[in-house]
């Protein structure tokens, strides 16, 4: 069975060279923004995307709606290349900003944002139009009072509705959730993330929801993907990743969350800042921050690791762990 | 004190205005009317001069006999005509240049358009215009099966001469605008880039252009009389206010000196209203100076 959208192998690079630069093929500095991504996601499934700010995780985002196109290797939604896909195939997957305020036109009210979408899937009439309106507005909880208002007029979470509501307009079957919840307060965001996981489930929509906020994913992904340095470093349902995290990074991370317990002893807390995309360190990216390179050896640092299965549905890129002999080509 | 200025610039427009739209209504005779002060001799330069017919002239006459203040409201005509819709018809190409030029910033369409504009932004002000008109001549020029008349002419030079900035002003607010989330959104929603051009972009991005189009009201006005003044106006015998301040300065070194202050007041009046108000509505339209204003 084919997976409903696939990452094979992504990358997506960002030259500063100039057009000179490289008629001269003297290339500038290249950010390796996401460097070898493969990630499946089937119907109905929400997918967790965590990381640090520059990791990645957004242009991987962008990328898997379309919005970016990878320097090598293919997206592909339900096995064709969203690069030349249809139009109508296309509207199906679709993506909900981080900052709502900034991805609705202020310029106009909910009825105008609503009704282009609602008219792009057929409906013309004015009173089916304003009937689509309503019931939009009310599978993401705004009564129908909300047409007639601007986005100057709304708060972060009404707005994160609306956008909701435009992206559901289309009937998507992907939606990229690029941290709808990161600039909304807390309680407003555990109501988001309830709409989101139950329109996922309702309507059978499948979520990549991107975040740094590990509860929030906690709460609504199945499965987790930690990504570090434009790289999935470990890969496991939800619940397993929480349980019994594998990579380094992800032990950090999990141990940095808040703790009740002031004494409690870090075990593997994450020190200085991560290195630059520019100048990913040679070996294993995750290494001059790791706890356990002594442990392990200079394996860290004289190549990398790749992204093998612990068990069926863990995967895990780090050399603590016994290689799998693997084919070749998914070595990095 | 600012304020009370933008009243009286918005007054003098608007009166202005009026003696535009309505001036064939009231003005005592026809432009292009000689009168005589004697049977073959034409009227001399004066004011208040009574002719050989015994008709009464407020202003006196120009060099040829004709009605100064007939002349000068058909001159207000002229000159409003052809200001206004030079700077209506940049701000509307400018708008139009700089929304897409902006959206499809680094394209190929953006390169050509922005090196033709550079190249015309290295006339300095009104020289441009000149050699625009210079080269069509006042007689209108024919596009096609279309001749233009003279006053088109002149107002396609100014057009030239007002687009090339009013462009770059609206590409540089239309640029940050482009990367904004509402429009990767509508991209995402299939929408056509001439929609998203028309619909979610510009209408976002007019209020720079718009400050710098009235300030350029002003200068319209300027340009026309100064086009005028330099002898490439509208052909005679249509008056035009430069055109007019150029005969009486014929007659500057005679003893009808004061006469060239009637037309060179109305050009200093309609400029003078005309950036007052421009610096009204900016007051109005831009935010930032608003506040400005407020600290202090």
């Amino acid at each position: 069975m084919t997976a409903l959208i696939e990452a094979e192998s992504v990358k997506r690079y960002y030259s500063n060279a100039s057009w000179l630069q490289r008629l001269l093929f003297l290339g500038g500095s290249e950010i390796q923004a996401v460097d070898g991504v493969t990630l499946r996601i089937e119907k109905g499934e929400i997918v967790g995307l965590v990381g640090e700010s520059g990791c990645g995780k957004t242009t991987l985002g962008w990328l898997l709606a379309g919005l970016e196109q990878p320097t090598e290797g293919a997206v592909r939604f339900k096995g064709r290349s969203l690069g030349n896909i249809d139009a109508e195939t296309r509207k199906k997957v679709q993506l909900l900003f981080q900052y709502p305020r900034e991805s609705l036109n202020p310029r106009h009210n909910v009825r105008t944002i609503l009704s282009y979408p609602i008219r792009k899937m057929g409906h013309t009439a004015t009173a089916d139009i304003t009937a689509r309106i309503h019931s939009l507005l009310e599978a993401v909880g705004l009564s129908a009072r909300y047409a007639d208002r601007y986005s100057f007029q709304l708060s972060g979470g009404e707005l994160q509705r609306v956008a909701l509501a435009r992206t559901l307009a289309l009937e998507p079957e992907f939606i990229v959730c690029d941290e709808p919840t990161s600039a909304v307060d807390m309680n407003v965001k555990v109501q988001i993330l309830k709409l989101l996981s139950d329109i996922s489930r309702e309507k059978g929509i499948s979520l990549l929801f991107i975040s740094h906020d590990l509860s929030a994913v906690r709460f609504i992904a199945d499965r987790i993907c930690v990504m570090y340095l434009g790289k999935i470093v470990e890969q496991a349902p939800a619940q397993q990743l929480f349980d019994h995290p594998c990579h380094p990074y992800t032990m950090a991370l999990l141990d940095a969350i808040a703790d009740i317990d002031p004494n409690a002893i870090r075990k593997a807390s994450l020190h200085g800042q991560p290195p630059s995309p520019m100048a990913p360190p040679a070996g294993c990216r995750f290494h001059p921050r790791c706890a356990y390179t002594e442990q392990v050896g200079t394996i860290c640092w004289e190549r990398g690791p790749a992204l093998q299965p612990l068990s069926t549905d863990h995967l895990v890129r780090c050399f603590l762990y016994p290689e799998v002999s693997q084919d070749p080509d998914r070595k990095q | 004190m600012g304020d009370k200025l933008v009243v009286l610039g918005a007054v003098i427009v608007l009166v202005f205005l009026g003696i535009a739209i309505f001036g064939p209504q009231f003005a005592p005779y026809d432009f292009a009317q000689q009168f005589r002060a004697s049977p073959g001799e034409l009227l001399p330069i004066s004011v208040m001069s009574t002719t050989a017919t015994g008709e009464r002239l407020l202003l006196g006459s120009d060099a040829l006999g004709r009605d100064m203040l007939s002349r000068l409201i058909y001159g207000t005509r002229t000159t409003l005509v052809i200001s206004i819709s030079s700077v209506l018809l940049a701000t509307i190409l400018a708008i139009v240049l700089g929304s897409l030029t902006g959206y499809l910033e680094g394209s190929l369409f953006d390169e050509i358009v922005m090196r033709l504009i550079d190249a015309l932004l290295t006339f300095p002000g009104i020289l441009l215009a000149v050699i625009l008109v210079a080269a069509w001549g006042t007689q209108g020029i024919e596009i096609g099966p279309v001749t233009t008349t003279p006053e088109m002419t002149i107002v396609f030079a100014l057009v030239f001469t007002f687009t090339p900035r009013l462009t770059r002003t609206m590409r540089g607010s239309t640029i940050p605008q482009a990367h904004r989330a509402y429009i990767k959104a509508a991209q995402l929603m299939g929408m056509p880039a001439w929609r998203i051009v028309a619909f979610e972009l510009a209408p976002n991005c007019l209020t720079a252009v718009i400050i710098q189009s009235t300030t350029y009201l002003g200068l319209a006005v300027f340009s026309t009389a100064g086009l005028g003044f330099l002898g490439l106006g509208p052909a005679e015998p249509q008056p035009e206010l430069g055109k007019i301040l150029a005969r009486t300065q014929e007659y500057f070194l005679n003893r009808q000196f004061w006469h060239i202050f009637i037309p060179g007041f109305t050009i200093s009046l309609l400029v003078f209203a005309f950036s007052v108000l421009g610096d009204g509505i900016r007051n109005v339209l831009d935010p930032e100076y608003r506040f400005e204003k407020a600290d202090v």
